[in-house]
């Protein structure tokens, strides 16, 4: 008796936690919406870049900015900045760049210091107290020399749970 | 034990968020097939040895606990939580079983199944441009040596004819080194339960011929187009999948017999 009431227990306790993995939030695989939506809250009118055949690089999404001269561009990459060299080919040659995640913006790619942000979140959001979903993309920021868009804005809702 | 070996089993195959149920058993032979062959003869020989072990022994109090605790890990959000309630469960195998060789076998290679499905690829996420650009040098060096003018920048290799490659994490050497420890450990627990000090030449010699193999397909990945698209997505990449698959299992299975054979 005591058998079977354990065997239904862990019959039970599988079929729960199968349920909950197809209840996890779906990840997903760019942050363009996210971008969209931080962008729509400044007024900005974003639009997309054409997606580059054979490139090892995400399609970016730019929009101008009142001060720039040019556009601003906006590319999601890798927590672990895997993308490497590449990254320095990101906007003109006489572009800027940010690496920019969750409330976190850097002048140069810091891998140790966006791992411990995500760290510190994933962490808080297992105890349900992160404000962000701490997933594993970044973004990158390349604007013109002079132009402070990227400071300017709001990124932080890009990372905001939309469920 | 064969219960919690069932929920952490169904854990790791049935990933896949954010879908209906129906969404799910519609996606599950693309699940089971997203799995490597050697994950499967890992889980078998989990269950073979669980099988196999002391049936007389009833489930102690604390066994139940840590039972149940096991299970509820794999409610915690995120793809690894299977895989670290399966290195809890090993881990209390390891503590708790010293008499009974079957147990502890079993245990080693739900450390191995851990190790692919949860610890590999965290270590690779964290370090992954380090460890990326250690196969971008072995492939740099390779080409050095047999190409006349080479691009080698980070983790971007390739020849001056224009076209170069960018080795990615999903590239990487280690991720291919788990799979074959994974392999190499189930095969010897299910030849024999007992360690011995050649086992590390064994599991060595598997890491080696793993990252040669890995290295060489990356070398002819970065050659041309041509060869990039016939290594990478192509005939060549379904070959070399099935060479390499081959090969560990054949050098995993010589060691295991042989060093049976010896002791």
């Amino acid at each position: 008796m005591k058998a079977v009431a354990l065997r239904t227990a862990l019959a039970a306790l599988l079929l729960a936690t199968v349920i909950s993995k197809m209840h996890a939030p779906r990840i997903d695989r760019n942050l363009d919406a996210g971008v969209l939506v931080a962008l729509a809250l400044h007024g900005l009118s974003p639009h997309r870049g054409p997606t580059e055949q054979g490139s090892a690089l995400l399609p970016s999404i730019y929009f101008e900015a009142p001060g720039c001269d040019g556009a601003v561009q906006v590319m999601t990459i890798q927590l672990n900045l895997q993308e490497g060299p590449l990254l320095d080919s990101v906007g003109a040659p006489s572009y800027v760049r940010r690496f920019i995640y969750l409330d976190r913006t850097w002048p140069d790619p810091d891998r140790l210091g966006m791992r411990l942000l995500w760290l510190k979140y994933k962490a808080l959001s297992i105890l349900g107290l992160s404000p962000y979903v701490p997933i594993g993309l970044a973004l990158l920021v390349a604007q013109p020399k002079g132009c402070h868009a990227a400071e300017a804005i709001d990124w932080r809702p890009v990372w905001r749970s939309r469920g | 034990m064969l219960w919690l070996a069932c929920v952490l089993l169904a854990n790791q195959i049935l990933w896949e968020p954010g879908q209906s149920a129906l969404q799910v058993i519609e996606a599950l032979p693309q699940l089971i097939a997203s799995k490597s062959i050697f994950f499967y003869i890992g889980w078998y020989v989990v269950f073979r040895l669980l099988t196999e072990s002391a049936p007389e022994r009833s489930a102690s109090g604390l066994d139940l606990t840590v039972g149940f605790a096991v299970c509820l890990i794999n409610f915690l959000p995120g793809r690894s939580a299977a895989g670290i309630a399966v290195t809890v469960l090993a881990a209390y195998l390891l503590a708790t079983t010293a008499a009974d060789e079957k147990l502890r076998a079993a245990a080693a290679v739900l450390l191995g199944l851990s190790l692919n499905s949860a610890w590999g690829p965290k270590f690779l996420e964290l370090f992954a441009y380090h460890l990326v650009r250690v196969d971008a040098a072995l492939v740099g060096s390779a080409l050095m040596i047999t190409w006349p003018e080479v691009i080698w920048n980070g983790n971007i290799v390739g020849t001056r004819n224009g076209h170069s490659i960018i080795v990615y994490a999903s590239c990487s050497s280690l991720q291919n080194i788990s799979l074959g420890l994974l392999c190499w450990v189930s095969i010897k627990s299910l030849v024999r339960t007992h360690w011995l000090r050649a086992d590390i030449w064994i599991g060595l010699l598997v890491c080696a011929v793993v990252v040669l193999l890995n290295v060489s397909r990356l070398y002819l990945t970065a050659l041309s187009p041509e060869q990039y698209a016939y290594w990478h997505g192509g005939f060549g990449e379904e070959m070399y999948l099935w060479a390499a698959t081959l090969i560990v299992l054949l050098i995993s299975l010589w060691g295991a017999l042989r060093v049976r054979q010896m002791s």
